[in-house]
C-alpha cells in the first residue's frame, strides 16, 4: 500500500495531498442501548504542493451519542471542534453537527454496515451542509468470531455530496482500508490507509491518509 | 524530525502490545491448517466423509477446554463437525432453517423464546447430532441422512432484547424443543467502526 501511494506520488501533480492522522477514541455505556464516544485527532501534512513535509493542520475534538433503536439498528448525534486557527494563516475553525442513522447486516463472518449522515459545517464564514453515505464491510482475520488477541480487517466506501450557498455542490468520494488489532480491555490498535478524491466532479484533489487509531472501550 | 520519532515510538509501542500480551489466555476460537488439526480426527474425516467441499479447520479453546472443529459443505448443506482435544468425535452440525424443524417442536422453541425475550431474531440455527460412543458410524450416517431423531438437539444463535438491551445468546434445546442450556455471549465488540 505504502509503495502504491509512493509510486503515485513520483507520478503526481500539484493537485496532490498526503496527511497522517493520528486518533485516540473513548467509548463507554450509559445504558444498555446508550453509548458515547470521545475522541481526539490530530492531521499533519505529509506531502503537498510536490514537497515533503511534518507541519500539523488541525486538531478535531468530537463527540458522539449513539442509540440502539433495534437490532442491528442505531441512531447517532454528534458535535465536534475542528481547531485550524492556531496552525495555519487565513484558516478558520469549524463547529460541526451530526445526525447519523446506521444499519448493519451480517453474512456469515462478515459485517455489512450502511451509515447516512447529514452534517452543517460551521464556519465564521459560511455553513455547508453536506451529506453522507457509507458502506463498510469489517470482518476477523482468524476464525469466525474476533476473539481478543486477533486482527480484523475493515474496507470501508464513502460517497459525500457538499452543499452550501455560493458555492458548487461538491461530490467527494472516500476509500479506506485498515487492519485493527482487538487488545485486552477493550482495547484496540488500528492502522490504514485512505483514499480521497474531493471535487471529483470540477477539479479532483486526490488525497491519501496515513492512519493510526488507538480505541479504548470501557 | 522529532514527530517523525514519536510516530516510531507509537508504532513500536502497538506492536511490543502484540508480543506481550501473547502470553495470557484467553478464550477464543480462530482458524488453523489442515496439519495442526488431530491426525486421528482429520483421518477420521478423510475416510468417512465423502465428497465434502469447502472444508476448514479451527480451534476453540476456553478456561476448561480445547475442541477442535472442521466446517464444510455437503450435498448443499453446511456441517461442523467438533471434536475433542484427543481426536474424539464429539457432534455433528448441520446449518438449517427455521422451517426445518417440526412443527411441534418449533411451536415449543418459540413459546420459550417469546417468554424470554421482549424481542428476538433467530442469527443462526443448527441441528446437531451428539456423537455415540458406541457407534460412530451410526452417528455419522445418522447426520449426513439428515435425520429428524429423538436424540437431536437444536443449537440456536438469538439476538434478544431483555432488560432493556440487545445480547445475543446462545441456546440448547432437545428434540421436542425443551430447553437444555443457555450460554450468554455478549455481542461482538465493534466499537472499531463508528456505527
Amino acid at each position: 500500500m505504502v509503495f502504491l501511494v509512493s509510486s503515485f506520488l513520483l507520478r503526481s501533480q500539484d493537485n496532490t495531498t498526503v496527511y497522517w492522522q493520528p486518533e485516540v477514541s473513548l467509548n463507554y455505556k450509559i445504558s444498555p442501548v446508550y453509548a458515547q464516544n470521545f475522541s481526539i485527532a490530530n492531521r499533519n501534512y505529509v506531502y503537498q504542493n510536490q514537497d515533503t513535509k511534518l507541519t500539523v493542520r488541525q486538531i478535531d475534538v468530537a463527540h458522539f451519542s449513539n442509540l440502539t433503536v433495534d437490532f442491528n439498528k442505531s441512531v447517532g448525534l454528534g458535535v465536534q471542534y475542528r481547531f485550524r486557527e492556531n496552525f495555519e494563516a487565513n484558516r478558520n475553525n469549524e463547529l460541526r453537527f451530526t445526525e447519523q442513522f446506521n444499519m448493519t447486516h451480517t453474512i456469515r463472518n462478515i459485517r455489512l454496515g450502511n451509515r447516512f449522515r447529514t452534517e452543517q459545517r460551521i464556519t465564521p464564514e459560511s455553513t455547508v451542509h453536506r451529506f453522507r453515505y457509507r458502506f463498510a464491510a469489517d470482518l476477523p482475520l482468524e476464525g469466525l468470531e474476533l476473539d481478543t488477541g486477533e486482527t480484523y480487517l475493515v474496507l470501508t466506501t464513502e460517497s459525500l455530496l457538499s452543499v452550501g450557498k455560493g458555492m458548487a455542490p461538491m461530490f467527494d468520494q472516500r476509500l479506506t482500508t485498515q487492519i485493527g488489532w482487538s487488545l485486552p480491555k477493550g482495547m484496540k490498535i488500528q492502522v490504514g490507509i485512505e483514499y480521497r478524491a474531493e471535487d471529483y466532479v470540477q477539479n479532483t484533489e486526490h488525497v491519501f491518509f496515513f492512519l493510526n487509531s488507538l480505541v479504548v472501550s470501557l | 524530525m522529532k514527530k517523525a520519532s514519536i510516530f516510531i515510538i507509537i508504532v513500536f509501542i502497538g506492536f511490543s502490545f502484540q508480543s506481550s500480551y501473547a502470553q495470557y489466555k484467553y478464550e477464543r476460537e480462530y482458524r488453523i491448517r489442515k496439519s495442526q488439526f488431530p491426525t486421528n480426527a482429520l483421518e477420521f474425516i478423510e475416510e468417512k466423509v465423502t465428497d465434502a467441499k469447502r472444508i476448514k479447520f479451527y480451534k476453540e479453546t476456553d478456561s476448561t477446554k480445547v475442541s477442535y472443529e472442521a466446517k464444510l459443505k455437503k450435498d448443499r448443506l453446511w456441517y461442523s463437525i467438533e471434536f475433542s482435544d484427543e481426536g474424539v468425535l464429539e457432534d455433528i452440525e448441520i446449518l438449517i432453517k427455521t422451517t426445518d424443524i417440526p412443527n411441534e417442536t418449533l411451536s415449543k422453541i418459540e413459546a420459550y423464546l417469546n417468554s424470554h425475550f421482549n424481542k428476538y431474531r433467530i442469527k443462526r440455527l443448527q441441528q446437531q447430532y451428539p456423537a455415540r460412543t458406541d457407534a460412530l458410524e451410526t452417528t455419522l450416517r445418522n447426520a449426513f441422512q439428515n435425520l429428524i431423531l429423538p436424540t437431536n438437539n437444536y443449537e440456536i444463535m438469538v439476538s434478544g432484547k431483555k432488560d432493556g438491551g440487545y445480547m445475543d445468546y446462545e441456546i440448547l434445546f432437545d428434540a421436542d424443543g425443551n430447553f437444555r442450556n443457555q450460554r450468554k455471549s455478549l455481542p461482538p465488540n465493534y466499537d472499531h467502526v463508528l456505527y
